[in-house]
């Protein structure tokens, strides 16, 4: 049971979990910060006096900057700890981190980490309500959420519609995704089909089991057969390994699974309201084209705004949850 | 905290037809009160009133404040929406659970004569946050305090300028605002016995 | 335990269990920090989990000249009626290990030390054991020639070790939801594979130890040769991979290879139960420090030898425990001798000792 105005969870670790009115309110509440952010003073007091710790383990400046801005917004205090793993090389380990930033009290930490389950230990020694800001190849619930926000708004459609009816079909390494594990709960979640393609080697094992997606090895026919697509979302490659190991070369990667000029046009001719998204930071000329990237379909700058929005609503949630004691489970 | 059932031994205050009454008086005062600041030292622009209705019973006494007023001064002013919920010193302290509707003011509050409207005035806390969420919106050139119910038992220094009905109440009784916008059969206010909501 | 009476006499008079579980799947590490598990402790647990002969390897980088290792095995020979088999790491860096050089002092703790001299010439000399996976087939092949030549049993995992590198999982629904790392299960049909087929080639005992597939199992058991066996560790007996989502991302978890799926452990089962698969503990001690960190971090592994014969009892029954626990791994260390009975219940077994075990605590909180 959801109560009225609260997330049913104490932390956002995943989209997992999340019930259909969660994503409502959460999508709901990142509107109503839309609007906050349109104003010319950009702030609220809603957070005054609360601490949120942003530890990132892993270098994200995008991600971090929007969480930041987030928690400024709402006039809440930031403490940031930054490091690419080089500190835990020195002996200090994550829960030892951990330690020291819970001896500070945080209300609400925010966590970024290249290992997958890293919040899950932070649960266990912290006792603030935590954000995952991405976890290894898990899950990256807000870009989840930004992702959805972006296609509700564009299809100008209130958080409750959903997207029913609507087929976003997400290309690349999804077995390395973040990103398209948070989506392929979310997007189903909120009524639309998704479809998956890339390379048979970057499609883990059991995706039809665990997600209700629809799995392909062939770019072309996920995108220009059955219904037309409304949304490609690119993933990034990431070069220095999953390319290679994959593909001979970025080229090879390109023609084969990249939005190409002819490839987008295919899907602008079934369908010429199509959007292309991508979460950034963009391969221009491997995953993705140049000119499609900056081409009007594109909403990928429009992602990185709403992005603010939808971290104020989740560390807002968070807090209120976390003020009133909301327990874990399926209470 | 259990409530006692407002049934039990609810006094009425306003019956429908006192809403609408108080609504029509308020409006001509709140017109009077800006054609007089108007002529006054304040020199206030009168065709720039808008009203901000309080989510969610002030905003909807807002938007009759502004059908009357447009009866009454032939032009309807603007109205815009504001959701306080950000603003409330209480958010993150325990009680009823905050509902964000979101704020909808789609004009400049900027050198503008700004009527604040709410349904009850309690503790005074309620309008200190809203205060400071419209002037976070901008520079009003002046702001003034309309309310259907002034209940006594302020706890800051505010005071309402247009006032439906003044009503002494004791701390353990809650006033209900019943609106028909709100699904109700009729509009309605009532004193009942019970454990207050601390929310104004 | 009935044997137990012998140990009062002098040192040199001390003569091991006859029999008893036999654990051919524990290691340490050696030389050890202060947080480590120590040989003396080692044989502590295996003497409070009924076990009285336990082959222990150096894992890790195991140092060429180990014989500080081999001489603290020798010291412990016979002690709280445990007879230790300190096993010899074969290769060292990307090539054969001086094997002679650690083979002398291997056999001094395991043949010529007091009360020891228990294993068969003829057959087993000395166990050699594979710490990771070599998967470089002319290595092995030099591995198993060597083996065959000075009467060694190779003690190897079952993987192929570059699709198992950093692998937490098997590739499926449970290892895609979580986003672990993970492996195929086609991984063991390859390691299995290669270690038969050199096995053939060479003529050489190998143990393949801690089988997690139902394939892997299956290939071992159709290939008809007996100089080759193989063993599923206690916690893969016990646990499936829904475990880690039950528990999630508990690093007490991780195990190499790592927890089966429901189906491979139920036919896991069924093989132990046929005698076609041996058991052992997969006992391998982590400290806090390596345990205490992110999944894909974290150091696999955990203590279970003061505990399998007791939480595998009721999954087999005595019978099948004293066939696959006792009497099968004695054999494969060249024992014939001994009389083939079920080892005698040792008091205290159904005693829960969960302080130092993980296994048994992870189980304790799992059925809470």
């Amino acid at each position: 049971m959801t109560t009225k105005g609260v997330l049913s969870l104490p932390h956002l670790m995943g989209i997992e979990g999340l019930t259909r009115d969660d994503a409502t309110l959460l999508l709901d509440t990142a509107r109503s910060f839309i609007e906050v952010n349109t104003r010319q003073l950009k702030k609220v007091p809603a957070l005054r006096g609360r601490l949120v710790a942003l530890m990132f383990f892993e270098n994200s400046t995008r991600t971090r900057l929007s969480f930041e801005l987030a928690a400024k917004r709402l006039s809440a205090d930031t403490l940031s700890f930054s490091s690419s793993g080089s500190s835990v090389s020195k002996g200090e380990t994550l829960l030892d981190t951990a330690a020291n930033i819970e001896a500070m009290k945080p209300d609400l930490v925010v966590v970024r980490h290249e290992a997958s389950g890293a919040p899950w230990m932070l649960e266990r020694v912290m006792s603030g309500a935590i954000a995952n800001a991405g976890d290894g190849n898990h899950e990256h619930p807000t870009q989840a959420l930004l992702d959805a926000m972006t296609l509700l708004h564009r299809s100008q459609r209130q958080p409750k519609d959903g997207l029913a009816g609507k087929t976003v079909c997400i290309v690349g390494d999804i077995s390395r995704s973040r990103v398209a594990r948070s989506n392929m709960l979310l997007l189903p979640l909120l009524g639309a089909k998704v479809r998956v393609a890339g390379p048979a080697t970057m499609l883990p094992a059991g995706l039809r089991d665990v997600y209700d997606v629809e799995v392909f090895d062939d770019v072309d026919e996920a995108l220009c057969s059955g219904a037309p697509v409304d949304a490609v979302m690119m993933l990034r490659i990431q070069k220095e390994r999953a390319a290679r190991a994959v593909m001979g070369s970025d080229d090879d990667y390109a023609v084969g699974y990249g939005l190409t000029k002819d490839r987008f046009a295919r899907v602008l001719a079934r369908n010429d309201a199509a959007l292309v998204m991508h979460p950034g930071p963009m391969n221009r000329g491997v995953e993705i084209d140049a000119e499609v990237a900056d081409s009007p379909h594109s909403v990928i700058l429009e992602q990185t705004e709403t992005g603010v929005a939808v971290r104020m609503a989740v560390l807002y949630l968070l807090a209120l949850g976390h003020s009133r004691g909301v327990e874990g489970g399926a209470a | 905290m259990v409530d006692v059932p407002a049934s039990v031994e609810a006094r009425r205050v306003l019956d429908d037809d006192d809403v609408r009454r108080v609504v029509a008086r308020l409006a001509h005062e709140i017109d009077d009160r800006v054609r007089a600041d108007a002529r006054g030292p304040l020199a206030v622009d009168a065709a720039a009133l808008a009203l901000v209705g309080i989510r969610t019973n002030g905003a909807h006494l807002a938007l009759r404040l502004a059908d009357e007023l447009a009866r009454v001064r032939g032009s309807r002013p603007d109205v815009g929406l504001l959701d306080i919920t950000l603003y409330r010193d209480d958010v993150l302290a325990g009680g009823a659970m905050p509902v964000l509707r979101g704020t909808e003011i789609d004009f400049d509050v900027e050198g503008r004569p700004v009527v604040l409207v709410d349904d009850v005035l309690y503790t005074g806390r309620t309008v200190r946050a809203a205060l400071d969420a419209l002037l976070d919106l901008g520079r009003p050139s002046l702001v003034r305090l309309a309310v259907l119910v002034d209940r006594g038992l302020r706890e800051l220094p505010i005071a309402a300028d247009f006032v439906g009905r003044a009503v002494e109440t004791a701390r353990g009784e809650r006033v209900r605002v019943q609106l028909r916008e709100e699904g109700h059969a009729e509009d309605g206010v009532h004193v009942a016995v019970g454990v207050e909501r601390r929310r104004r | 335990m009935t044997t137990a009476t012998t140990k009062t006499s002098t040192a040199t008079a001390v003569t091991p269990p006859a029999i008893g579980y036999c654990d051919l799947g524990a290691s340490i590490r050696f030389p050890r920090a202060p947080d480590e598990e120590s040989v003396k402790d080692l044989v502590r647990a295996a003497r409070r989990g009924g076990v009285s002969t336990v082959v222990v390897d150096v894992s890790g980088q195991p140092p060429v000249d180990n014989a500080r290792f081999q001489a603290a095995c020798a010291a412990l020979q016979g002690h709280d009626g445990v007879r230790v088999v300190p096993a010899v790491c074969p290769v060292q860096g990307g090539g054969l290990a001086d094997v002679a050089s650690v083979e002398r002092p291997a056999a001094w703790a395991t043949r010529e030390a007091p009360g020891s001299s228990w294993l068969v010439p003829d057959e087993v000399r000395f166990v050699y054991k594979l710490p990771a996976p070599v998967d470089d087939a002319v290595l092995l092949r030099r591995v198993a020639e060597t083996a065959r030549a000075r009467h060694a049993l190779v003690v190897a995992p079952s993987v192929d070790g570059a699709l198992a590198a950093g692998a937490v999982a098997v590739e499926g629904a449970v290892a895609t939801r979580l986003g672990l790392p993970a492996l195929p299960e086609a991984a063991e049909v390859l390691g299995i594979g290669r270690i038969l087929t050199i096995a053939k080639l060479t003529g050489a005992r190998f143990h393949v130890a801690g089988i997690f597939t139902a394939a892997g199992a299956a290939l071992l058991a159709s290939s008809g040769n007996d100089r080759v066996t193989g063993s599923v560790f206690a916690s893969h007996l016990l646990l499936d991979e829904t475990a880690l989502l039950a528990r999630r991302y508990d690093t007490r978890l991780l195990r190499r290879p790592p927890l089966p799926t429901s189906s491979s452990r139920l036919a896991l089962i069924a093989a132990v139960k046929e005698g076609t698969l041996l058991v052992s503990s997969g006992h391998a001690h982590v400290p806090r420090r390596e345990r205490d960190l992110e999944p894909v971090r974290a150091t696999p592994g955990g203590t279970a030898l003061a505990s399998t014969a007791r939480l595998l009892r009721p999954l087999l029954g005595d019978d099948v425990l004293a066939r696959s626990f006792g009497v099968l791994p004695t054999r494969c260390l060249g024992d014939t001798t001994t009389p083939v009975r079920p080892p005698p219940v040792p008091p205290g077994l159904d005693a829960p000792s969960t302080d130092d075990d993980d296994l048994a605590r992870c189980l304790q909180e799992f059925s809470r």
